[in-house]
């Protein structure tokens, strides 16, 4: 299982000019989907014969690994593997590890939870090699891809129970950058202590969620402080947790005087994410690490790029839970054509979780489809969109937006306009949100 | 040494640490020369006199070099942690003989129900905080889960221990009140679970009768370590129940009005010299704990 080992992040960091962290990022695509085929197949090998989950799950389903001469027949023939699969696999058994983890016979380093935005929080398994090697890797690639520079002053807040946040504090270590941190946690209570930490500190970077980034802007209008001012120094943001707008991204820019601003994407269930470059059209994809199909949401076949549907990953290196066709519930479009800051990767523009979208014949609207219209108003902006669909109009539903009747109605005339469709659109002043600005469902034992 | 009145056998500071000491605004000026390696040269630090510094760090940064993290000390707090890499390591060497003394071992699960950014958590891993080298975890071959310490994580906290089955459960004072409320709402405990929680509640050590009750509330078998966020401060409860058994890298005194009051020996870039806690203590004792522990024991 040679080809399985573990990449070892380059010792030497890049000069501060060059775009990219390694050079897989600009080698050949077609070298490297070699590469990556290579290792699909030794993972579903492995899957087969280690991994009790998958060895019963293709079972049922008459798969075997050597079923799949070519990408077509992965995407048609292994199958998909959803996050209610590994809760129900979790309640069956009574035990976090439910036969996924690819650890080899060695202990964990670290157990994450997913945040429980379907009700139930599920579990993934780290080893130290894969923490030190392909994780490291991917997010030196993406703190790279995110302007974060050797001896930068960053302020970020490491929650211990998050894979994201794991992955922050190695390559912050990495970077030899300096993490500054304001107490607590990401919820409304500390969002004044960031702020306070920004203007003590002054860093030039900040790794934050996007509600933190609107009750910090909140706390600068309660204080009576110019957020241009306020955020001094600050260049840029990478911001988890939301899919953001370009109009959100252009106003926040602006308002707090960045350099650019870039959205982090992935799914802590299959534990992949990729960076945002300056390009910002979608999230670049380490794919000598992960696989990423996007398929149809309705019979799960593969779609081409440019196609919504449901992001799938495969991730192509073991030491920690392995996922193998798991569906992350989240839409996405798989991008076309070279990305301008020259990496080869293949890009993959996240819209959501599938549930809080609408499903309609020939197209999939989502909330961040009616935000890219409505992040134009101030009033609307940030607001938590909810959609419904009657057979003859979308209703769209904001909250946590104060708005007059007159901004509601143009507003609705945009949406209208953009989506071809009649709108019914609504708002109400406060919404509900969980620590990433979700709307949680209670969690099940 | 029992009191902070000067004495022949007064402890001597290690000189790296009383260089750095002379380097922070808060200690100005230092004493002079070959005092400056004696503790009772040193002015007693309340913490007042942190919020009073012109500085974030409580005016106990040495200056000289940039801090790798910063860290909040502590919710409401205008005070700041300044640490490098040999601080981080030494808190880690701290939280790791708590660990031991409790009676973790290699191959455990640890839970933790606190912040991030609390010590319990930020020094039990190296995956957990940048520029540490190996946290309490990596030095046992432990592995750690945390829940988020907000209060409202209690039932996901719940959840974690039903599904991972970890040997030892440390907790906040807010995580252990909001877990408690849970439980008493569930009309369930903490047994079969977890085989110990372990409680560590910032300046506010608990009685006897306190454990006792606490061991009601979570319906498992309760520790306590002893914590002192404002001067990085852990120590593990005596197995016999007598004390505390202060780890290595500190040095005790029973302070005024019998604080206690804390020097800690590993961290250089923001020196803790003679940092009076609102911890009261009856009594601080070498060598004489009747468990057999051969360093100092601080009892309430």
């Amino acid at each position: 299982m040679r080809i399985l080992r573990h990449q070892r992040p380059p010792l030497t960091i890049p000069p501060n000019e060059q775009e990219h962290f390694d050079a897989w990022e600009v080698s050949p695509p077609q070298e490297r989907r070699r590469q990556a085929w290579e290792r699909l197949l030794a993972v579903l090998d492995y899957a087969y014969r280690r991994l009790p989950f998958y060895r019963q799950l293709w079972r049922r389903h008459g798969f075997h690994p050597g079923h799949v001469p070519t990408p077509e027949d992965f995407a048609l023939r292994v199958p998909l593997v959803t996050k209610r699969d590994l809760i129900a696999a979790i309640r069956a058994q009574g035990a976090a590890a439910v036969g996924i983890e690819a650890l080899g016979g060695r202990r964990p380093t670290n157990i994450v939870m997913t945040s429980g935005s379907e009700g139930f929080n599920t579990f993934a398994f780290l080893g130290s090699t894969a923490l030190e090697g392909d994780d490291l890797l991917t997010a030196l690639r993406e703190l790279w891809a995110m302007k974060v520079r050797p001896g930068m002053r960053v302020l970020t807040l490491g929650t211990g129970w998050h894979a994201l946040s794991l992955r922050d504090a190695l390559a912050l270590s990495r970077l030899e950058a300096a993490s500054v941190s304001p107490w607590g946690s990401y919820t409304p209570r500390f969002y004044p202590a960031f702020l306070d930490a920004i203007l003590t500190f002054r860093p030039q970077h900040m790794l934050v969620t996007a509600p933190v980034l609107q009750g910090m802007l909140a706390e600068c209008h309660r204080r009576g402080l110019a957020p241009q001012e306020a955020f001094q120094g600050l260049r840029y943001v990478g911001c988890a947790g939301e899919a953001i707008t370009p109009p959100l991204r252009r106003w926040l820019r602006q308002e707090m005087g960045l350099v650019d601003f870039y959205e982090r994407g992935g799914s802590s269930d299959g534990m992949f994410g990729g960076p945002e470059c300056f390009a910002h059209t979608g999230h670049h994809i380490s794919d000598d690490v992960h696989y990423v199909e996007v398929v149809d949401v309705r019979t799960g076949a593969p779609l081409p790029p440019g196609r919504r549907g449901l992001v799938v990953v495969t991730n192509l290196t073991l030491g920690r839970s392995l996922y193998v066709r798991f569906q992350t519930g989240d839409v996405g479009e798989m991008k076309e054509g070279p990305c301008p800051c020259g990496r080869t990767m293949p890009v993959l523009e996240l819209y959501g979780r599938l549930s809080d979208c609408l499903v309609l014949d020939d197209a999939i609207i989502t909330p961040y489809d009616v935000r890219c219209l409505t992040d134009a108003w101030a009033s609307l902006r940030w607001a938590a969109v909810s959609l419904s669909w009657d057979g003859q109009a979308i209703s769209v539903r904001l909250e946590g937006a104060d708005a007059k009747a007159g901004e509601l109605a143009e507003a609705q005339d945009a949406l209208e306009a953009a989506l071809g469709l009649k709108v019914r659109l609504s708002a109400v002043p406060a919404g509900l949100q969980g620590w990433k600005g979700q709307r949680m469902r209670a969690v099940g034992g | 040494m029992s009191t902070s009145t000067p004495r022949p056998d007064v402890p001597t500071l290690p000189r790296r640490l009383a260089e750095a000491a002379a380097c922070a605004p808060i200690y100005r000026p230092p004493p002079e020369g070959r005092k400056a390696r004696r503790l009772d040269a040193w002015p007693l630090v309340e913490m007042s006199a942190l919020l009073a510094a012109a500085d974030p760090f409580g005016g106990r940064w040495r200056g000289d070099v940039a801090p790798q993290l910063v860290v909040q000390v502590g919710e409401g707090l205008p005070i700041y942690w300044g640490l490098r890499d040999g601080d981080l390591q030494a808190m880690a060497d701290v939280l790791a003989y708590c660990w031991r003394q409790l009676g973790i071992r290699r191959g455990d699960v640890v839970a933790i129900y606190d912040y991030g950014t609390s010590a319990l958590v930020m020094f039990a891993s190296r995956a957990y905080t940048p520029h540490l080298r190996a946290g309490a975890a990596e030095r046992l071959g432990c592995t750690p889960i945390c829940g988020d310490g907000l209060p409202e994580m209690a039932p996901r906290t719940v959840h974690l221990l039903t599904y991972l089955r970890p040997r030892y459960l440390f907790l906040g004072e807010e995580g252990a009140e909001a877990l408690a409320q849970h439980l008493q709402q569930r009309g369930s405990g903490l047994a079969g679970l977890v085989e110990r929680a372990v409680l560590a509640f910032d300046e506010r050590p608990l009685a006897a009768d306190e454990l006792v009750r606490w061991e009601e509330r979570l319906g498992v078998a309760v520790s306590q370590l002893l914590r002192a966020d404002l001067c990085l401060f852990l120590a593990p409860p005596c197995p016999r129940g007598l004390g505390f058994h202060v780890p290595p890298l500190y040095l005790v005194e029973k302070g005024p009005a019998g604080h206690l009051t804390v020097t800690h020996l590993g961290i250089l870039s923001c020196p803790v010299i003679r940092h009076v806690t609102d911890v009261v203590v009856s009594g601080i004792e070498e060598g004489s704990c009747p468990c057999g522990y051969s360093g100092t024991n601080v009892r309430l």
